[in-house]
């Protein structure tokens, strides 16, 4: 899963961003609104983390800006403790959730987390397809009752899929939302990374879950739905 | 504080400490010297005294003592009931001090220090009288105090002398070092190729100069390759920039569905490519930052390559090329796999690619033989390398053959190096034109043990 973080406070950024990499998001990030609003526009995140004091353009305009552009991505602000109305204000222009400076990291994962969650209609930390469970907290895939090691990424592809279950998803959009901007997508490196993942968790072809359509890309999907 | 007058107080200091306690040793031994001198001297004196009375029997000077007066020491004559028979100012008082043998004794005569030393004459008919021997040790200590003025004096003059003499010869030793100040301040990116140029002296501070030159040397080189970089960069996404603008500006006059789409599928190519040539110069340039955050994690050689190749078998089969592959089980190297596979996507592919009808391409991964590192081959018999193109072959933007129409970036083997370099492995071509190509690469373990 990709997510944007606007920050000008550069220590702030690196630890935000070091600590969501080493909990397998993938993580662009930007120093104002302007870069910020150029990211927004040109990549699809799955959350966007954005501090309301910002420079040259702040927080909530951007927000306008990018909702504008019916862009509707998760948007969690970052406030500093005494602004009520900042934070009225930043919630009525279409953000989805306010976290308090200073913050523990540990409740910014969480709510991350359940911003993502209402993207998938899920009520718990679960994805769940066939016998595939995964613990989207723990990172634990459980194929039936058996333990599956995967790498890195190839959970971020299994998680991207299954949050997006049923739904056609095409190589950019995984190689987008897997990999972050200096990624080179070219070459058939999400292919091999399917084969990965499939000869991990998807061996039985009488109960395939990752089907190719061909021409346009992957979807995760039971195969009676 | 600079360091020229840090390093001449410390050595004042120093010499300082040592100088007093050079002083006082020295004074220390001198007194103890001239001392010991007199008493062994007062003793010789009484000795002599004694023996020649003892020689010429005692009547004769107990008439005439000043005859003995002739030694520098001050010499009374007793006779057997202890009367004295010379007499002074000093002498009265001396005379006063009762006998003791053989024993050098220290007085104070007068607020003045003396020494007297008493022996008895021996006679034929036993103990007959006392030679008393005194002297002043006035003259001694006068002299030493003269000898501490002249140690309290010059020692601060040396010390003086000492700061300023220290002063000169680190300035004249420390005076390259501004200016090799001045210099680097001097350097900036415009005048990068400025150097010192300093006389070789063999010193540290020479030492210094010849490696801040090297080190302008490396910076000026780094600065050159990445201007290269960005020339040869702008230079490649010209040509694709320049086909888009020329069909699109034919598009626009043209007229009809058909022509249209041409020219929009000619754009799409091209910005296709252009794309990935901006990915991958994004990558190479983000590694020349040395920014790259690697992902470590146990990867299986074994099972990333079987899935590589039966990915690469669908454009393998367009030209008939064989592709296989064998190794050995449990080959878990501790990797970024994203990096790995790229890698071996890169090399798989120029080895499919510049391949002939019917050719093939063989994988074998093997451990070395110090289970330190795992060995992967990539064999192919396709086009090969010319022997003057090898040395260049992982150079940017370098091809061998420009007019292909396959022709790629010229960036996959330059990002296959810097993976593996990244990774502290080696990678080795052999190949031979028109037979074939071997690449070698060697992958520790781990990064931190690396491979020889």
């Amino acid at each position: 899963m990709r997510i944007l973080i606007v920050e000008d406070e550069l220590s702030l950024l690196k630890i935000i961003s070091k600590r969501l990499k080493e909990e397998g998001y993938s993580v662009d990030t930007a120093k104002d609104g302007k870069e910020g609003l150029y990211f927004a526009e040109t990549i699809n995140y799955d959350c966007i983390i954005l501090d309301i004091m910002i420079p040259v353009i702040d927080g909530v305009s951007l927000l306008k800006k990018i909702r504008a552009k019916k862009i509707m991505v998760p948007v969690l602000f970052l406030t500093a403790k005494d602004s009520i109305v900042d934070r009225v204000e930043g919630l009525d222009s279409g953000a989805d959730d306010y976290l308090v400076k200073p913050f523990s990291f540990d409740e910014l994962s969480a709510r991350v987390r359940a911003l993502l969650r209402r993207q998938t209609d899920s009520k718990d930390n679960f994805l769940k397809l066939g016998d595939l469970t995964v613990n989207l907290i723990t990172h634990e895939v459980l194929k039936g009752k058996v333990l599956v090691q995967l790498t890195s990424k190839e959970y971020a592809i299994l998680e991207y899929l299954l949050r997006n279950k049923n739904r056609i998803l095409t190589k950019s959009q995984i190689a987008e939302h897997v990999w972050n901007y200096d990624f080179d997508y070219s070459s058939n490196i999400v292919e091999v990374y399917i084969r990965y993942l499939r000869r991990k968790i998807d061996n039985n072809p009488k109960s395939k879950l990752i089907h190719t359509i061909r021409g346009m890309g992957y979807i995760i999907k039971e195969k009676n739905d | 504080m600079s360091i020229k007058l840090k390093i001449s107080l410390w050595f004042s200091s120093m010499l300082l400490i040592i100088l007093c306690f050079f002083s006082f040793v020295i004074y220390f031994i001198m007194a103890e010297v001239l001392f010991t001198d007199a008493e062994n001297q007062l003793k010789a004196d009484a000795l002599q005294a004694s023996s020649i009375i003892e020689a010429e029997g005692e009547e004769g000077y107990f008439n005439n003592p000043f005859k003995l007066l002739v030694l520098s020491t001050y010499l009374i004559l007793y006779d057997a009931k202890g009367n004295a028979s010379s007499l002074g100012d000093a002498a009265k008082q001396i005379i006063k001090i009762p006998l003791e043998a053989n024993n050098i004794r220290k007085v104070k005569i007068d607020g003045n220090l003396w020494i007297l030393y008493d022996e008895p004459i021996k006679a034929d008919e036993g103990n007959t009288g006392w030679i008393r021997v005194s002297r002043s040790l006035m003259p001694i200590i006068e002299n030493l105090n003269k000898f501490k003025l002249i140690l309290f004096i010059s020692v601060p003059v040396y010390i003086l002398i000492s700061i300023i003499g220290g002063q000169f010869l680190a300035k004249r030793a420390l005076n390259p070092i501004d200016s090799i100040t001045k210099t680097a301040r001097a350097i900036g990116q415009g005048n990068i190729n400025q150097r010192l140029k300093l006389p070789k002296v063999k010193d540290e501070v020479g030492r210094l100069a010849e490696t801040f030159d090297e080190m302008l040397d490396k910076i000026e080189a780094a600065f050159k390759k990445e201007r290269q970089f960005t020339t040869d960069a702008s230079h490649e996404l010209r040509t694709p920039i320049t086909i888009i603008s020329t069909h699109a500006e034919d598009a626009l006059e043209a007229d009809n569905k058909k022509d249209y789409k041409e020219a929009l599928e000619i754009i799409y190519r091209e910005s296709q490519k252009m794309s990935v040539m901006i990915s991958q110069l994004l990558m190479l340039s983000r590694s020349d930052e040395g920014k790259y955050r690697l992902e470590i994690e146990d990867i299986d050689l074994k099972l990333i390559m079987n899935e590589i190749i039966d990915e690469m078998k669908e454009s393998a089969k367009a030209n008939n090329i064989k592709l296989s592959f064998s190794g050995e089980n449990g080959l878990i190297i501790k990797a970024d796999q994203t990096l790995i596979t790229r890698l071996f996507i890169n090399i798989i592919n120029n080895a499919v690619k510049f391949n002939k009808k019917g050719g093939f391409v063989k994988v074998q991964i093997t451990t070395a033989a110090d289970k330190n590192f795992v060995r992967i081959l990539i064999e192919d018999n396709g086009i090969g390398i010319p022997e003057e193109d090898i040395e260049n072959i992982f150079n940017r933007f370098y091809q061998v053959d420009k007019s292909r129409n396959d022709k790629g970036t010229g960036l996959g083997l330059a990002i296959a190096k810097w993976i593996v370099d990244i990774h502290k492995g080696t990678i080795n071509i052999e190949s031979a034109l028109g037979k074939g190509t071997k690449i070698y690469i060697n992958l520790p373990l781990e990064i931190n043990k690396q491979a020889n």
